[in-house]
């Protein structure tokens, strides 16, 4: 069979289980696009084409016994530089990190590797997760597969592009404030930000630890259902992680193609105004058009605070940050330099190994949680944030779910917003003002641009509800 | 041009609680940059929180207590797997701290 990269998850799950291929097969056309690809996408920071090879045979031999039954079984995937995996390089996309090789794996991955997945590689990223557009990673750019000249988003561009151009069915990522959905937004796949707490943490080399999360960039809702099913639930090494009981994680897929009639759609009247782009906006329209053909009803709602959601994201979130990031001293692991006292050689190793944009998020952090400002800054920025919470709160007992575009822009160009941090921190209004709330959010490819640049639409729902925003997205893709 | 919101001389003081070295030029470079940052996040006085509660976590959080059982840890020599200066006992090896 030719161009076995192309296969959903589904599809090729249903293939390999019913032995019309085998996991070497796919892995082998999934290692073979990766070759073709990366020369000029560099989607990858680590190919892990041996480990993935060796895998993918010890699978199919346990396939042949009827030993694995899960959808994801034999299954090539990637994972973004972020999560640490047992004797394979991690780098977070920072050159400080360069040559760390883990001494344990990531719960994210442990799963997956439980449930028969292959691991082809570790994606390009902005380093620990700091850019919106993958051209700040200590490893090279990565490029738009639908456009070279376009940036893929970030910082999970690795994944989107990888996903996008099919080095491996799906992608772990990691979402901060966007991380998973505006590359699967610009890449013209489908990302999902979990609800804070949904999966576990553990080996994620951490940005801000109230924020971060873990999840899948996949080609479609469907897809994302099944991941979601081997890699949601408690994980007694992530404290944080979320209690379900006994039936939980739940099956993502029981739910999709439950009828959407008479069903509600928040518009939130502050990210349809001025500053989205008109194309984004034509999208977004006819995707609302088309919810409006299958039943659903829409309403006008308002959160009165988006205004402030990208100041207090970034005050809180890079707070975390200085923090989670003063562990990189050069001691225990990282880049070594040589210079005269113990003092010198930290700063040595961290001016040397932090990208730029590394350096400013960890200073203003410092900034906002040092004395005389922490008042002004961190908790003033804490206390923003129960307004949005409350805001979101309100707003999704009206709504079943609330739609907005993924990004306010189009993928922009390479080297377009490098030079104006700022510019750049402000594409994430619509994605960073999620994170702060903890509410799970999907982003879905919702169509394009003239050109043909994609454009995702953004689907938010209550704590826990990842399966409605599934059900929402896998309606609209399949009708 | 107006004042910079945040001097060479402050911005300094903050690399240096952050543990980053910085050239003259990138010092000027980064008083600019986080200026404009600072002036943006400013917008954040403009609300009014005197009677909003500050809580840090985005769910009703409780402790989490496990049983204080031995299990299967890392060996010493992969816990300093990854350390750069050796020594013959095993240990991470640092510069002096006293001079």
């Amino acid at each position: 069979m030719k161009d076995l990269y192309k296969l959903t998850v589904k599809e090729a799950s249903e293939k390999i289980q019913a032995g019309e291929i085998s996991s070497e097969e796919l892995t082998k056309s999934c290692l073979e696009r990766v070759k073709e690809m990366e020369p000029e996408i560099n989607a990858f920071i680590t190919v892990t084409e041996k480990y993935a090879l060796t895998r993918a045979k010890e699978i199919d031999k346990k396939l042949s016994k009827k030993e694995l039954r899960s959808p994801l079984v034999g299954i090539p995937y990637s994972l973004k530089d972020v999560y640490v995996t047992k004797g394979i390089e991690t780098t977070a996309g920072s050159r400080i990190l360069k040559g760390y090789i883990p001494q344990y794996d990531a719960t994210v991955h442990r799963r997956i590797e439980e449930a028969g997945g292959i691991l082809i590689g570790k994606t390009n990223c902005d380093p620990f997760g700091f850019g919106s557009s993958t051209e700040h990673s200590g490893y090279g750019v990565t490029k738009n597969p639908n456009n070279t000249d376009y940036v893929p988003g970030g910082s999970s561009g690795g994944s989107g592009a990888a996903v996008a151009y099919g080095g491996g069915l799906y992608s772990i990522a990691e979402d901060t404030g966007g991380s998973i959905r505006c590359p699967a937004s610009f890449c013209g796949v489908d990302g999902l930000k979990v609800t804070y707490g949904r999966v576990s943490r553990y080996g994620a080399l951490a940005y801000a630890s109230s924020y971060d999360t873990v999840g899948p960039i996949a080609q479609n809702a469907e897809d994302i259902a099944l991941i979601m099913s081997v890699i949601a639930g408690k994980d007694p090494f992530d404290a944080t992680s979320f209690e379900g009981g006994k039936d939980d994680p739940p099956d993502y897929s029981r739910n999709l193609g439950k009828s959407l009639k008479g069903r509600k759609i928040g518009l939130p009247k502050e990210y349809y105004g001025k500053g989205l782009d008109d194309e984004v906006r034509n999208v977004i329209e006819k995707a609302i058009d088309k919810y409006k053909s299958l039943g659903c009803e829409t309403v006008e709602i308002s959160l009165p605070y988006t205004e402030f959601a990208i100041a207090a994201y970034y005050v809180v979130g890079i707070s975390e940050a200085s923090s989670n990031l003063a562990r990189y001293d050069g001691i225990r692991y990282g880049i070594d330099v040589e210079a005269e006292g113990w003092k010198e050689k930290m700063q040595e190793v961290r001016s040397r190994g932090f990208s730029d944009e590394a350096k400013r998020r960890i200073m203003v952090g410092t900034y906002a949680l040092s004395k005389g400002y922490a008042d002004k800054y961190y908790k003033k920025a804490q206390k923003v944030r129960q307004l949005l919470r409350n805001d979101f709160e309100r707003a999704l007992n009206e709504v079943d779910i609330i739609l907005t575009p993924t990004m306010p822009v189009l993928p922009f160009k390479i080297g377009e917003n490098i030079d104006d941090p700022l510019k750049m921190w402000l594409v994430d209004a619509f994605t960073a003002a999620i994170n702060p709330v903890g509410v799970p959010a999907l982003s879905v490819n919702a169509g394009t641009s003239k050109d043909g640049l994609p454009v995702g639409m953004q689907l938010i729902g209550p704590h826990f509800l990842e399966d409605r925003l599934l059900n929402f997205a896998h309606i609209f893709e399949a009708s | 041009m107006s004042k910079k919101k945040l001097s060479k001389k402050e911005v300094q003081k903050i690399a240096d609680l952050a543990n980053i070295k910085l050239t003259d030029e990138e010092l000027d470079k980064y008083s600019t940059e986080l200026s404009s940052i600072i002036e943006y996040v400013d917008k954040l006085s403009e609300i009014d929180t005197e009677k909003i509660e500050m809580k840090a976590h985005n769910v009703t959080t409780q402790n989490v207590f496990r049983r204080d059982e031995p299990g299967k840890s890392l060996t010493q020599d992969e816990a300093i797997s990854n350390r750069k200066s050796s020594s013959e006992g095993g240990n991470f090896v640092i510069k002096s701290t006293l001079k």
